[in-house]
């Protein structure tokens, strides 16, 4: 147990932020699917093989409890109406905040596999190992994503935050 | 705008901060401990059953037309929809297999 407890204070803040971006800073909701993350993470530790990375697997776990929840709550998760402003102070609070809301008008998997690769920095590889897809659809998926974004993001001004 | 996507979640890599896991790591715990106490519960009650389904077997052979019903009241209350239907898919079976057995005699 102790050894679980030393995993979860490794990797809770990498995976809780990950997933409070992909679920539109959702805080409580990030908290709730890390949570069963772990637990799932817990139960199933022996079919951890060592050909991957720890991080790796966690996040697929991670990404499948986001996706479930995604296909059970549909109507929680849609984007809203007006893109939002990016802004950022010294914390990059409302940062963090603007962008999460930015990704809801990408659909979950290429939200996934933009903050993977573009946050995180897995390769694609290593990614279409977490979203358990074929290297090409990772491949449109943050081609796709990014175009999004990029209509998302198109009235941001550059000086607003660097 | 490719580069200022890539700058955008460069600088939110960059201002990233750790989160607190005290709050965390107890909800985890916490979370785990009532799922494992669940867990606990449901297996006692599969236990439960069997015992009641033995014991009401054994119950109704020595006293074949009401002993099984003795049984019932101090199991019903503790167990679950699934239970109860095997509970009662059990208790059936054995009542058909011994009502036939009756009869053929």
């Amino acid at each position: 147990m102790r050894a679980f407890e030393l995993l979860v204070e490794q990797h809770q803040s990498q995976l809780r932020f990950s997933l409070r971006q992909l679920t539109g800073w959702d805080e409580a909701l990030a908290d709730d699917l890390a949570q069963n993350t772990f637990i799932k993470a817990y139960r199933s530790i022996g079919r951890f093989r060592m050909d991957s990375k720890f991080s790796t697997w966690l996040y697929r776990i991670a990404y499948n409890e986001f996706v479930s929840h995604c296909r059970k709550n549909a109507h929680t998760l849609v984007a809203e109406e007006e893109a939002p402003e990016l802004r950022v102070n010294e914390t990059g609070a409302d940062l963090h905040r603007d962008l999460a809301k930015a990704m809801g008008y990408l659909s979950p998997e290429q939200r996934t596999a933009l903050h993977l690769s573009l946050h995180r920095q897995y390769t694609q590889e290593e990614i279409a190992e977490i979203m358990e897809c074929p290297l090409g659809t990772v491949k449109s998926h943050i081609l796709r994503g990014r175009e999004k974004l990029k209509t998302a993001l198109a009235d941001w001004r550059e000086e607003m935050v660097l | 705008m490719k580069n200022q996507i890539e700058d955008i979640f460069a600088q939110a890599r960059q201002t990233e901060s750790e989160l607190p896991a005290d709050a965390f790591l107890m909800q985890v715990r916490s979370e785990l401990l009532r799922q494992s106490v669940k867990q606990s519960k449901q297996n006692f009650d599969w236990i439960l059953v069997l015992a009641a389904v033995l014991a009401s077997s054994v119950v109704f052979f020595l006293t074949p037309l009401y002993g099984w019903l003795l049984a019932l009241p101090a199991v019903l209350p503790t167990i679950g929809n699934l239970q109860l239907v095997i509970l009662a898919t059990a208790l059936a079976t054995i009542s058909f297999f011994v009502f036939f057995d009756w009869e053929f005699e």
